[in-house]
């Protein structure tokens, strides 16, 4: 199952990374840069510069052996997002974070990345809404963490529903249902990242750009 | 959660005296010029009559800094409150009646919401979120609400044309518990330029003095 890291960027016209490393610890391993094929109907970025660089991340020694990680940075100019895919078998979500913060500090002011996603309430409900959501949480303005109902008119009486939460209460966390042709994968989006329950690199590329057409 | 607000606050005057007491009564300026004035105050009944100019002069040390205050930090013309969601549980409920936050150990982060209600008549805000050297606060991802946007470099919320005057959005809170001082703080700041009407006639120098940046809310951790 892959992991999404998410950061905006802007990215100088023709930018690819100098050399073959981005600081100490990632060595690129191939970089291209091919138009993804539109998979998401709604997608109108095709005429964007899409960067891939295929990396291996090498964590700085802490104890023990420390084994590499291996994923992909896709770099989108049109949407202005930077997209870290890593595999969550043997990695956890603060690698990908990690990463982000290596490829942040390693790159000058050509490829400027934000520190934290930040995008603002529409974007992030745009998103969870686009796929069939099968569980959202939301945070209250009274404090907590409170699971939505997802029908319009609830049966619990002072249940939070869709209709009052949409565009009005942060997401905490999501789990949405996609459908492609004839089968179906769930996403998780929490804070900053998503993991996706496919292993097709063409439902991840789907995501993504479910994700830059939110922005929208 | 909003109608449940005592009568008094229903009306303008009296929501813009509460707020400006409840700020200058935290200030260092009051904790001065107060006990100052009783000074004077008993100075003068001790040495003449009620009338002399040792009276007139407890009065003015206790009024004339309030003015100076009313001016520097006007408009007041926001509530903020706070409520922590992450983590929740006893610890966090003992620590935020005490007016902390709570931050756990073992992930030094914790994440709480913001309400933040203006006066109706604004059209503009700025909020700076301003924390001390080791924790780093930042919004969440599906904030801050529709309308307004984040400033990453000046960690500044604003917002133009503002429609809904009440709102409220998530910080969160990394703390490096080896990079803080004893009891860190966390700020939030008015810092949006606003009209100082008349006074917009004096010299510049002398308006620095009155274009202060307010803080509205402290936090503190336990």
């Amino acid at each position: 199952m892959p992991i999404v890291g998410i950061r905006e960027m802007t990215a100088e016209a023709g930018w690819r990374p100098s050399g073959d490393t981005i600081g100490e610890s990632i060595n690129i391993i191939s970089v291209s840069d091919s138009e993804p094929d539109t998979y998401f109907s709604e997608w109108d970025f095709s005429e964007q510069e899409a960067i891939n660089i295929e990396f291996e991340y090498t964590p700085s020694a802490g104890f023990g052996n420390v084994s590499p990680i291996k994923g992909r940075i896709k770099i989108r100019t049109g949407s202005g997002l930077l997209f870290v895919v890593v595999d969550s078998e043997n990695n956890d979500p603060n690698d990908v974070d990690q990463i982000i913060r290596s490829i942040r500090k390693n790159t000058n002011d050509s490829l400027k990345i934000k520190k934290r996603l930040v995008l603002g309430r529409e974007p992030i409900w745009r998103f969870v809404l686009a796929g069939k959501p099968v569980r959202i949480d939301v945070v209250t303005p009274f404090g907590g963490v409170q699971r939505i109902s997802l029908q319009k008119e609830s049966s619990i009486p002072d249940a939070v529903t869709i209709e009052d939460a949409e565009g009005n209460y942060p997401v905490d966390s999501a789990e949405v249902e996609f459908t492609r042709d004839s089968y179906s994968f769930d996403i998780r989006y929490f804070e900053d990242k998503l993991t996706i329950s496919s292993d097709n690199s063409s439902d991840v590329e789907y995501i993504i750009q479910v994700f830059e057409s939110a922005l929208r | 959660m909003y109608n449940a607000e005592p009568l008094w606050r229903k009306f303008y005057i009296a929501r813009k005296t509460f707020r400006f007491l409840k700020h200058y009564t935290d200030s260092i300026l009051f904790k001065i010029s107060s006990p100052l004035s009783s000074v004077v105050w008993i100075f003068s009944s001790v040495f003449n009559s009620y009338s002399d100019p040792l009276s007139y002069l407890a009065v003015g040390v206790l009024v004339l800094p309030a003015i100076y205050y009313y001016l520097m930090f006007s408009p007041f013309n926001v509530t903020i409150n706070w409520n922590q969601v992450k983590p929740s549980g006893n610890y966090t409920q003992r620590a935020n009646q005490r007016g902390q936050i709570y931050i756990s150990k073992q992930s030094n982060t914790a994440q709480v919401t913001v309400n933040v209600l203006f006066d109706s008549h604004m059209d503009a805000y700025e909020l700076e979120i301003d924390s001390d050297y080791g924790i780093e606060v930042y919004p969440g991802a599906s904030d801050p609400p529709a309308g307004a946007e984040y400033d990453e470099e000046k960690n500044i919320i604003k917002a133009d044309n503002v429609d809904n005057p009440q709102f409220f959005f998530t910080l969160n809170i990394e703390h490096d518990s080896d990079l803080t001082l004893h009891d860190p703080n966390i700020r939030i700041k008015d810092v949006y330029e606003y009209d100082l009407g008349l006074l917009e006639y004096l010299p510049n120098k002398l308006l620095d003095l009155f274009r202060r940046k307010p803080t509205i809310i402290r936090f503190s951790f336990s």
